[in-house]
């Protein structure tokens, strides 16, 4: 689409022409296809959502602007309007100038989504929800959603950045409800990849992954509610990316320590974990779901270690708080779409691996729980508090994994459960979502990392 | 230039001879102010059109999209046909036109003046916070105004203006080394709806907590406040109560059984005043209505959209929307396919105020915020740090409790309420969108702590 970027182009003259210190202009685009099917309904659906963001500073202070739905008119004069403003507040904005550079790509995948036929997209799902429903008797419904988007991002600033990228989004979600009786139990598992073809689709163990669901949720149905009170505990990488990512991570976006709100802001340098910890924050890990090559700032993407062997060693920082902090900005200036506001995001989260198996892990607890699979979790950046919850666990008991259990809830305080962290699993796994920034503003990431063992930690079960 | 839009959407589609086809369109403008450390950070103005085509040609299709011009209406009708024909046969018609009730969903402040209603809320934000020696570390305000229209084949054709206040709020304390915050967030009608009360109340619980305690592990009786209610009942609610929960098997209530104690009664109100999912029609265009879900107890009835009404041979009851759980839609509902869900659930008051609810109990807690209630919508289970809670002891509160979990299922819960509060609020929980609920109480729940 050139003449996107020659409208953006024009509105940096606009910006060019008046008094403003600085100014961006983004242009973002969204081409979806959505397939799901459950016992109650098939859904097709199809997305074209585009639109302009574009955002000043003058004197001391933000102004932004998100239009759709208009003509180069609309926004140009948008453009203008904005730079007139009259700034009044007192404190004023920083913003260190960066160097300029231009960025062109268009990800590369040997099956381009926009090329593979719908018919054989549905016929994916329907295939996925045959199996998911035909495990057993006891599924009594069954979800397979596949999704493809096709970003387009197109960024001009007044420093003379010029950046482009197109890039596929795939995301398939599968689930299972087994019933018996008046009990219901459920369970799940996700894909994402960005940058990446439908070869993602045929590189899945369709087979393996449907009856995994299933029989997971099928499992469950005779499974015990977990003990409640401080135990010791083994993660999976699922749940020990929930507590990188939520418990953890929050706390190490700069927006919450310029808001005096994180529990981690004088912990810089200072140790946060046990030495077996490090924890990083890879924007540019590749055709990880969270990923992009750069931000809705125009910041280049990258690994960014967080916690190096239990030492806090930096926060995530977007261009303004790069600025207050006077460091680079880590490339962390995401927003959910053209109308949202630019927040300080993380992007791929994760423990980095050790060594330990999971049996070592496990031999030497005498009585606790393992928490597998991850169902959610909510941050505290303020104190620190720790929520997350499994999809099911295993008690333990003399070193082994004995009775299942469904949903577990791990509590407390993170840095107590990192100082606790005593063995770190020698394997990996990314698992896909979106998070939120508090309660709104949604945007793709990933969390994970190895199996982890934590001396003790209160959990509780539903 | 909406009229004409839509008109030109129906005109495309009547040029490609289809015969069976809605056109869902909004037109919203949004003020999003943010603040940081008590002051204004950015100001984004937000304006957009949308629209989505639903065509039926044996199948079921959608197709969305937020540009204007001639190709991109072309394209997107195309692309929900191409869907439409390739997806299972469905038997569904669109609804016709039926009369509706009147109902109030406009604020004519932030209907005519967006930018001084937001301010306006910014400054009392600060004054409380000034006024209660708290912290106002970041807020989030947004005001809504949006125009909607419907229009099918069945020559239905509807037009709403409605407006939506949505904060994200967060007070601050410190002392003696120690911090304690309270953090929030609310959608309304008007501005109104989040009362100064209501606001100085959060800048008071974020000041408390700096002397809570961690709870002990035992059983206690309980009292929810209405945003965590809201939050728990409403997705489990929506799997018991709609048609399409009852196709999914998520479903186990049956019409005359004792689901819950006998002081419970439930409502799914559409029309209720100014509640945040009222509306004259839902977003199929079918009339709004107030249905009755549990009775003293026993399960009564279900809510319909247009596809499960015709599914169980029953009327829509108004509720096929375009809202999602945990991911609030508002001025982006044109993405989403409507979905059978209830619009305002609505939990009827008891007798007795919140005080002697709470001077009844011996000991137990009194809960004003979870970190996250986030229910399993087909299990009922829950587990959910306490964030903002008060320990109850011979009828009185004691300090203040933060840490631990409350774990249960809400089938259990129901049939354990001990008491309902006289006095019901209009709330936006965290997990879902609207409930009207007043406090409630329940006995032998489990708290998971020290």
């Amino acid at each position: 689409m050139p003449e996107i970027s020659a409208v953006l182009e024009r509105v940096i003259k606009v910006f060019d022409k008046s008094d403003i210190e600085y100014g961006d202009v983004r242009f973002d685009s969204s081409t979806s296809t959505g397939i799901s099917k459950n016992v109650a309904e098939e859904n097709f659906a199809s997305g074209s959502i585009q639109g302009y963001h574009m955002r000043i500073l003058r004197d001391t202070e933000w102004r932004a602007i998100s239009l759709s739905g208009v003509e180069e008119s609309v926004v140009l004069s948008s453009a203008k309007k904005l730079t007139k403003f009259s700034p009044t507040l007192k404190e004023k904005s920083s913003y260190s100038k960066l160097k300029p550079w231009t960025f062109k790509k268009r990800y590369k995948c040997r099956k381009d989504p926009v090329d593979i036929d719908l018919e054989e997209k549905i016929r994916l799902v329907r295939e996925l929800y045959k199996r998911l429903k035909g495990f057993d008797e006891r599924i009594v419904n069954a979800g397979a959603r596949y999704g493809d988007d096709i970003v387009e991002k197109y960024f001009m600033n007044t420093e003379g950045s010029e950046l482009y990228y197109r890039a596929p989004l795939i995301r398939v979600v599968l689930v299972s409800f087994a019933k018996l009786g008046k009990k219901i139990q459920v369970d799940h598992i996700a894909h994402g990849g960005f940058g990446v073809g439908y070869e993602f689709v045929d590189r899945l163990n369709i087979d393996e992954d449907c009856r995994s669901v299933s029989k997971g949720a099928v499992e469950l149905l005779d499974a015990d509610r977990a003990p409640s009170g401080k135990l010791p505990v083994v993660l999976d990488a699922e749940m020990a990316g929930l507590i990188a990512h939520e418990s953890f991570g929050h706390g190490l976006e700069a927006d919450q320590v310029l808001r005096n709100r994180s529990f981690l802001s004088d912990m810089l340098g200072k140790r946060v974990a046990s030495d077996s910890v490090t924890i990083v924050d890879n924007s540019s890990y590749e055709s990880a779901y969270g990923s992009y090559p750069f931000d809705d700032e125009g910041v280049q993407s990258g690994k960014n270690t967080l916690v190096e062997r239990g030492i806090l060693k930096s926060f995530l920082h977007s261009r303004e708080t790069g600025s207050s902090f006077n460091v680079a900005s880590t490339g962390n200036g995401r927003a959910e779409s053209f109308s949202h506001k630019i927040f300080v995001r993380m992007s791929n989260t994760y423990f980095e691996k050790g060594e330990w198996k999971l049996e070592e892990m496990l031999e030497d607890i005498e009585y606790g729980v393992y928490l597998v699979k991850g169902s959610h979790g909510m941050e505290d950046p303020l104190g620190g508090g720790l929520q997350i919850s499994s999809v099911k666990g295993r008690l333990i008991e003399h070193g082994e994994p004995t009775k299942l259990l469904r949903s577990v809830t791990l509590t407390g305080n993170v840095l107590e459960l990192l100082r606790n962290v005593d063995a770190v699993g020698g394997d990996f796994k990314l698992d896909s979502g979106t998070c939120g920034k508090g309660f709104e503003d949604f945007v793709r990431v990933t969390s994970g990392g190895p199996s982890l063992r934590v001396k003790e930690a209160i959990v509780g079960g539903g | 230039m909406a009229a004409r839009l839509i008109n030109r959407i129906e005109a495309s589609l009547k040029r490609m001879k289809i015969k069976n086809y809605e056109v869902y369109m909004q037109i919203p403008e949004a003020t999003q102010l943010y603040m940081r450390r008590g002051e204004r950070e950015l100001i984004n103005q937000v304006r957009q059109v949308g629209y989505s085509v639903r065509i039926l040609e044996k199948g079921l299709g959608m197709a969305c999209c937020n540009q204007a011009n001639d190709l991109s209406v072309k394209r997107c009708v195309t692309q929900a046909r191409k869907m439409a024909r390739q997806s299972k046969e469905e038997k569904l018609v669109f609804p016709a036109q039926k009369p509706t009730s009147k109902v109030d969903i406009k604020d004519q402040r932030i209907l005519n003046e967006p930018e001084s209603a937001v301010d306006e809320f910014q400054e009392r934000l600060v004054e409380v916070a000034a006024k209660t020696g708290v912290e106002l570390p970041f807020a989030k305000i947004r005001a809504f105004k949006i125009r909607s229209m419907i229009a099918n084949s069945e020559g239905l054709d509807r037009e709403k203006e409605e407006t939506l206040f949505f904060t994200e709020i967060c007070y601050k304390s410190s002392g003696e080394g120690r911090l304690s915050e309270f953090w929030t967030t609310r959608y309304a009608r008007r501005l109104e709806d989040i009362s100064l009360t209501s606001i100085e109340r959060w800048a008071e619980l974020s000041k408390a907590n700096l002397n809570a305690k961690h709870p002990k592990t035992e059983r206690l009786e309980v009292i929810l406040s209405p945003q965590v209610s809201c939050d728990l009942f409403v997705p489990v609610m929506n799997g018991q109560c709609t048609g399409l929960g009852l196709k999914q098997a998520i479903s186990r209530f049956e019409e005359g059984e004792t689901v819950a104690d006998e002081s419970l009664s439930m409502m799914d109100d559409g029309l209720h005043p100014f509640g945040i999912q009222s509306s004259p029609f839902d977003d199929e265009g079918n009339p709004q209505s107030r249905t009755v879900l549990i009775d003293r107890g026993v399960f009564k009835n279900r809510v319909y959209d247009q596809y499960y009404g015709l599914e169980y041979g029953k009327e829509s009851t108004g509720n096929g929307l375009r809202q999602g759980m945990v991911s609030f839609l508002v001025d982006e509902k044109f993405k989403a396919v409507p979905r059978n869900q209830t619009s305002n659930l609505e939990i009827e008051p008891g007798k007795k105020p919140l005080e002697e609810l709470i001077s009844e109990i011996e000991r137990g807690l009194l809960v004003y915020k979870f970190s996250w209630a986030n229910p399993d919508e087909a299990t009922g289970i829950f587990a959910s740090e306490i964030r903002n809670a008060s320990l109850i002891e011979k009828g009185e509160l004691m300090y203040p409790v933060k840490g631990g979990l409350i774990a249960g299922d809400i089938f259990s819960l129901m049939k354990n309420v001990t008491g309902i509060s006289n006095q019901a609020e209009i709330v936006s929980g965290e997990t879902a969108f609207s409930c009207i609920t007043p406090w409630l109480r329940f006995k032998d729940v489990q708290v998971a702590g020290e």
